[in-house]
């Protein structure tokens, strides 16, 4: 396994980010049906407060990706052992 | 309710759709949830900290974040779920208020209608079962009532969680049946996975005996961490009378730990989902655990005490035969605990503390069973009609002012009740020794 197989999941990760968002819009939605009452509004705040949620956990899902791709590159940068580096990345299936 | 012109204030086939919406999003969640997790036990990822240590320990700390931290993909999935519950039950309550009305506007005239439907408020918090489900949130929604008084309704259903029992009964899949679910679509990763093995350590000390069910609820509350307790702490209390005899309370609190992974601490969301699914877990051994190591006999009376998740735990030994065989239950005490489905034996007594509108206790979809040794006291709370604080609801403060109201009241059924507590309690000659036991969860 490589660096660029390791930004492969980076980019993965990356798409369940944008999936985690697509999800709060559609979690918005949820707030468009028609109720009116003050349990009504509660619970529309209720749905508000975790709309900011989701788009809080998106977040947490990039860094999880930017870790990965900060991953990639730290195998990819030669370190004080190259040779042995090279040797293990031969070895790995 | 009724659409188009007219005062229309819900529409339930909006509300189920919302519903459905959420549910559909909440399972998306989990998909990702699962994809993520497959990313991050990857072996070929894992094989690649030979190379880099550093940044792979980053990395997957960022990748356990974001499944399972406090802003992590399975608690907004499990919130999303949650949110589609009570719009279910929303959906479900104006429905069946608006079939109830249609039957109601057969035989009677508006007025009333109205006059029934307020007394069936006045009565529904002494007498919900007896009270049809239709005239409780229906009647105010209709015709010229139906501004103002939409607020009412949907305070009632807020306000009576007891409906939530109804609809919990009326959706497809019981909480336990979901638990059980939840159990199975983590069986291939180690969320929620409990093999059920405890460490404990203990201190004892010289204590007063409990005077009645709202000090049973203080040694609870100071099991707490927010008391100071250490994480996963439980209390058994030895109460010995004049002439040596002894009897045991153990005190069990409710759910300390959110995280589906489950942790040291057996008081968690995996007890939870595992006492729901009626399965064994850390929490139940730890309680096994802590009567062998303070000593308790076979024979000798024992009372579970537990709010929340302690109160499913204790319902759920009470249950166990083989507990049984080990320990002489004679009484449990339960505060907030949806524990109707726990077959537990006619012999054991019971009390159950339900506030009206805490949704916790009506999780299981059911009222607790009606029979001589086990009584179910259920009284509101808030003082609100609507959107309650949670925190306040089912709050063990709250639980333990209406278990003071229970030491105090004069009502027969309860009074008997409390006379079978007198082994456990402070009288003349009794002393008590306090085991504080602190359970780990061990580590596969």
């Amino acid at each position: 396994m490589d660096g660029t197989w390791v930004r492969q999941r980076a980019g993965e990760v990356a798409g369940l980010a944008e999936e985690v968002r697509s999800i709060a819009d559609r979690v918005r939605r949820a707030g468009d049906a028609e109720w009116r009452s003050t349990a009504a509004a509660a619970f529309r705040a209720g749905l508000e407060a975790e709309v900011r949620r989701l788009l809080v956990v998106g977040g947490e899902v990039d860094e999880a990706a930017a870790a990965l791709r900060a991953h990639a590159d730290a195998i990819e940068t030669p370190g004080p052992g190259p040779l042995v580096a090279g040797l293990l990345r031969g070895a790995l299936p | 309710m009724r659409g188009g012109v007219g005062g229309v204030a819900a529409r339930t086939e909006d509300l189920e759709r919302a519903a459905r919406l959420l549910g559909d999003a909440g399972a998306g969640l989990v998909a990702t949830a699962m994809r993520l997790l497959g990313v991050a036990a990857d072996p070929s990822l894992l094989a690649t900290a030979t190379l880099a240590p550093v940044s792979l320990a980053a990395a997957e700390a960022r990748l356990a974040g974001a499944l399972a931290g406090s802003a992590g993909v399975l608690r907004s999935a499990a919130r999303l779920e949650l949110l589609s519950l009570r719009l279910r039950a929303a959906a479900f309550g104006y429905r069946t208020a608006d079939e109830g009305a249609e039957r109601l506007a057969h035989d009677v005239d508006t007025g009333t209608v109205v006059l029934g439907a307020g007394l069936a408020v006045g009565l529904a918090p002494l007498a919900v079962p007896a009270v049809p489900l239709g005239l409780l949130a229906a009647v105010p929604l209709r015709g010229p009532h139906a501004g103002p008084p939409i607020g009412m309704a949907a305070g009632l259903l807020a306000a009576h969680a007891g409906l939530l029992e109804h609809a919990v009964d009326a959706v497809p899949g019981t909480v336990p049946q979901a638990a059980t679910a939840i159990l199975a679509v983590t069986s291939g990763s180690s969320l929620l996975r409990d093999h059920g093995t405890v460490a404990l350590s203990a201190s004892a000390q010289r204590a007063m005996p409990p005077t009645g069910v709202a000090d049973l609820l203080s040694g609870i509350a100071a099991c707490r961490v927010d008391a100071g307790a250490q994480p996963g702490t439980i209390r058994v209390e030895a109460v010995r009378d004049a002439d040596g005899r002894r009897a045991w309370v153990v005190e069990i609190p409710g759910t300390q730990d959110w995280s589906p992974a489950p942790g040291g601490n057996p008081f968690d969301l995996t007890a939870d989902v595992a006492s729901m699914a009626g399965r064994p877990s850390a929490a139940d051994h730890a309680v096994a655990a802590a009567l062998d190591l303070a000593g308790a006999r076979r024979g000798e009376p024992v009372l579970l005490a537990g709010h929340s998740l302690g109160g499913m735990l204790a319902a759920g030994l009470a249950a166990d035969p083989a507990f049984r065989a080990r320990f002489r239950v004679t009484h449990v005490v339960t505060a907030g605990s949806p524990v109707a489905g726990y077959p537990i034996p006619a012999d054991v007594q019971v009390l159950s503390l339900e506030h009206a509108d805490d949704v916790v206790p009506a999780l299981d979809g059911a009222r607790n069973p009606d029979r001589a040794g086990w009584v179910t006291v259920r009284q509101p709370v808030s003082g609100s009609p609507i959107a309650a604080d949670p925190l306040v609801t089912h709050g063990i403060e709250g639980y333990r002012a209406t278990a003071a109201l229970v030491d105090a009241s004069a009502d027969p059924s309860l009074a008997a009740w409390r006379a079978g507590l007198v082994p456990f309690l402070r009288r003349p000659g009794a002393t008590a020794v306090d085991l504080v036991v602190t359970a780990r969860r061990a580590q596969p």
